[in-house]
């Protein structure tokens, strides 16, 4: 069985792991690889950590404050370049650093409040989407600043349910999100970089997010899709 | 100062590699007063040399640390990188390495990974003819004060990263606008230098100028480090 180290946060007020999400992970990922560890000590995770792992897991991982020169990048950069596999759920916390924000694929600018909204898969014959309708879901779906230099692959957009048509007006997400038959926002891509894999994806803002059969069936896609070869080399 | 690596079309950019390696020749380190050798490599022989490298050694994940021997990597032709030499030399500059990108070495954008080292993708390059450098008024010190350089180049317009961390030191005045021409960024540990002008006789002064610039940032990290 492949495995996977979850980087997390188990203190903090919200988007906290221990609050249902560390449940729902295990049963998503079951018979697809276990999560044998589980830390948040992220200046503790050393290379050799990540390396003794089939993926990398981070969900709402507190890095955002951590220094590009800091171990945790540069591991986590060397890792990734080598052949690492990284699941990155919910806030892309990365976004702190030009280096996080370019190889993970932006920052974070703004959210609408937590709502219901529809998911809606990219128009791709991709086998990772195979199985993958449209779907709803209870969520806090994020708005970021884009990395115009990543070549990352859309797989997810959001719009709001109903595409209700809201003015334009003092809180812009409004605009943004539920503009009739206006923008969809990209809210989940994948890529290979150097002879690792990344799937980022946003919807995850508590436990109840994992329940949703088509989003627990898409990133059970997305799992195979980082656990299989694919790319020259490789660290195993 | 050492040794650096220039990989380069060693058919195609024999003149370029021949001006690179005199001007790097006459250039004595100030601190040191040691020249600086530099070692010629094609990058297919490269990638090469990097897939041994991995292939005898399956247990280590990769075959960067061929580079740490090296002060800096200087890429200078318009090459398809292979997926080895993508992942090293992410790593080398990942982990304190430097590295030089001149007029076609930025010309890789296939992939990303070097795109993003280097904080820009090439949008287009415009007929050759007379160009004005100006390095900008905060940097001019370095040049002995001169600060306009006219060279019979090529221009190159970037697309720059959004994301930020970039130095801009000398720009291009081409059809009465400005566009970045020569820049510096940090990248985790290491530094990435980009230089636009070509490499010709034209040039030469200019770059004697540049290669400077480049050695004593690197001799300034190697300080402070």
């Amino acid at each position: 069985m492949k495995k996977a180290l979850v980087i997390t946060d188990f203190n903090r007020g919200f988007h906290n792991y221990r609050e249902g999400v560390d449940e729902q992970l295990h049963e998503v990922f079951s018979g697809l690889l276990e999560i044998d560890q589980e830390r948040q000590d992220i200046e503790g995770i050393s290379l050799q950590d990540m390396l003794s792992e089939d993926c990398l897991i981070l969900y709402c991982a507190p890095v955002w404050d951590l220094k590009a020169d800091s171990s945790f990048m540069t591991d986590l950069m060397d890792y990734l370049v080598n052949g690492g596999r990284i699941l990155l759920l919910h806030i892309m916390s990365f976004g702190g650093t030009a280096e996080g924000a370019g190889v993970f694929g932006g920052s974070f600018r703004m959210h609408p409040p937590y709502n219901r909204y529809r998911i809606l898969p990219a128009k791709t014959n991709d086998s990772i989407l195979q199985g993958v309708a449209p779907f709803e879901i209870e969520d806090e779906l994020h708005l970021l600043h884009m990395s115009q230099l990543l070549d990352k692959k859309v797989l997810l957009y959001g719009t709001d349910v109903k595409r209700r048509k809201h003015a334009a007006g003092p809180v812009p997400y409004q605009d943004i999100y539920a503009r009739e038959g206006g923008l969809l926002v990209p809210l989940s891509w994948y890529y290979t970089f150097g002879k690792g894999k990344v799937v980022y994806a946003c919807p995850g803002h508590n436990a109840q997010s994992f329940q949703e059969q088509i989003y627990v069936r898409f990133l059970r896609n997305c799992m195979e899709w980082l656990l299989t070869g694919g790319q020259e080399g490789g660290l195993k | 100062m050492g040794k650096v690596l220039a990989v380069y079309n060693t058919e195609k950019d024999v003149r370029a590699g021949g001006i690179l390696r005199e001007i790097f020749k006459e250039y004595k380190n100030e601190q040191e007063r040691d020249e600086i050798a530099v070692i010629e490599i094609s990058p297919e022989e490269l990638e090469e040399e990097l897939k041994r490298s991995a292939g005898d050694k399956p247990e280590e994940k990769g075959s960067y640390e061929r580079f740490f021997e090296y002060k800096a990597v200087i890429l200078f032709s318009k090459i398809t990188p292979g997926t080895e030499f993508v992942s090293a030399i992410f790593t080398y500059v990942t982990r304190g390495g430097s590295l030089l990108l001149i007029h076609e070495g930025l010309r890789m954008s296939t992939r990303h990974e070097i795109l993003l080292l280097q904080g820009a993708k090439l949008e287009w390059t415009g007929p050759a003819g007379e160009l004005d450098y100006w390095v900008d008024e905060k940097n001019e010190g370095w040049t002995g004060g001169e600060r306009l350089y006219t060279v019979w180049d090529e221009p190159y317009y970037l697309d720059m990263d959004v994301c930020g961390g970039t130095q801009i030191f000398m720009k291009l005045t081409y059809g009465g606008m400005q566009y970045p021409a020569a820049w510096q960024r940090k990248w985790c540990r290491g530094t990435v230098t980009c230089l636009t002008p070509g490499i010709t006789e034209s040039s030469r002064e200019l770059y004697r100028i540049l290669i400077g610039y480049v050695l004593r940032s690197l001799v300034g990290r190697e300080e402070k480090s």
